[in-house]
């Protein structure tokens, strides 16, 4: 299937690392929580797990530990919401009432069928290794402008394009991809902001 | 009041063809987002749902399979057409009968020129809790969804053509090559 477009030269390895540490300790990530800082994000994202697909308008804040994601399907604009803090996962508008479960990766996947790390995805959409969510080493491959243009870890393969500098001069993804097996999160970042 | 407009709307109606515009406001009522586009309706169970801004994305049901085509993010997702698709506000334009049937109808009352029905589907697996319809000269102008969480969708018609002569493929899609197919 067609993926995002190959970079044609890869940047030179040390340099993208180092200018990797500078650029995640400024996003806030040098502790490798994935939910620190504070920021959001509203974007389209799409879904496939090889059998089934589906795709629709994305809002995703994290602040001071807790997460929220809320996912809208068009036109009726129905939703589901997950939000995720230190005491587990709840996510509301999938059943009647709100399903609830300490592993927010195991609760969508029971619940909505779609196997998404949320807890790495926190890292690995803004560019950055997720040190902290038990995946094991990440390996980065930088383009020439230094900035990664894709992450593999923890069998998930991660690639990026379209970044740009908007959101306090640091450069974040415009789209983001990432594959394990038939498994597929595809987003485009529409709007950053640092709260 | 709505309910004459709605007699007046629908009769002889086989097909509809306009512009929309979407607004999506959180339970608070802050503005989340603001979409438009075009929107065609026919006759059986045929719809072409168009955004346009701020960017492209289709949703097209043949009677058969409903297509979402996210061209930004290169995916086209397919699923049968179901009860999701029966139940839409829209679909009823074109069989008022199935009205009474399928939802609960209450007049709304009408404000600023505006007359309200206020739909709620029977079936439980609809994609909406309630819905307003808001007929305006007797033409359908206002389409409101609340969902179970409280958002509210606001999309307004206009510029409606009735029973237009569809351009062949308006409720068809065919994936371009590189588009990557997902769904049964």
């Amino acid at each position: 299937c067609a993926t995002l477009p190959r970079p044609v030269a890869s940047g030179d390895a040390l340099a993208g690392d180092a200018a990797q540490r500078v650029r995640t300790d400024a996003l806030g990530l040098a502790g490798g929580d994935c939910a620190a800082p504070a920021w959001s994000l509203v974007g389209r994202v799409a879904l496939s797990n090889g059998r089934q697909g589906g795709s629709g308008r994305i809002e995703w804040t994290q602040a001071a530990g807790a997460q929220r994601l809320q996912l809208s399907a068009p036109v009726t604009r129905q939703s589901w919401v997950l939000e995720v803090d230190g005491g587990g996962a709840v996510l509301q508008g999938v059943a009647e009432t709100p399903l609830r479960d300490s592993d927010p990766a195991r609760l969508l996947r029971e619940a909505t069928g779609w196997d998404i790390p949320v807890a790495a995805l926190g890292c690995w959409v803004r560019g950055a290794a997720a040190a902290g969510a038990g995946l094991g080493p990440a390996r980065i491959a930088y383009g020439l402008d230094l900035l990664p243009r894709r992450i593999e870890q923890g069998g998930w393969t991660v690639e990026y394009d379209g970044w740009n500098a908007d959101v306090g001069g640091l450069p974040l993804p415009g789209k983001v991809e990432a594959r394990r097996g038939e498994d597929r999160v595809r987003l485009v970042i529409d709007q950053w902001a640092a709260e | 009041a709505a309910r004459e407009d709605l007699a007046v709307f629908t009769k002889g109606l086989k097909g509809l063809d306009g512009q929309f515009s979407q607004q999506v406001f959180d339970v608070r009522g802050k503005q989340k987002e603001a979409s438009s586009g075009r929107v065609a309706v026919a006759a059986p169970r045929l719809f072409r749902w168009e955004y346009t801004k701020p960017y492209a994305q289709l949703v097209v049901a043949d009677g058969k399979t409903v297509w979402v085509v996210d061209p930004d993010l290169n995916q086209a997702t397919r699923r049968p057409q179901g009860p999701e698709e029966a139940n839409s506000p829209l679909a009823i334009l074109l069989e008022p009968a199935r009205l009474e049937r399928d939802f609960a109808v209450k007049d709304g009352g009408s404000r600023d020129g505006v007359a309200w029905l206020e739909v709620a589907p029977r079936s439980t697996d609809a994609s909406f809790k309630t819905a307003r319809l808001g007929f305006a000269g007797s033409k359908l102008a206002r389409l409101e969804y609340v969902d179970a969480l409280g958002q509210r969708t606001v999309i307004a018609f206009s510029g409606w053509k009735r029973n237009p002569a569809f351009a062949k493929g308006t409720f068809a899609y065919a994936p371009g090559k590189g588009v990557d197919v997902i769904g049964n």
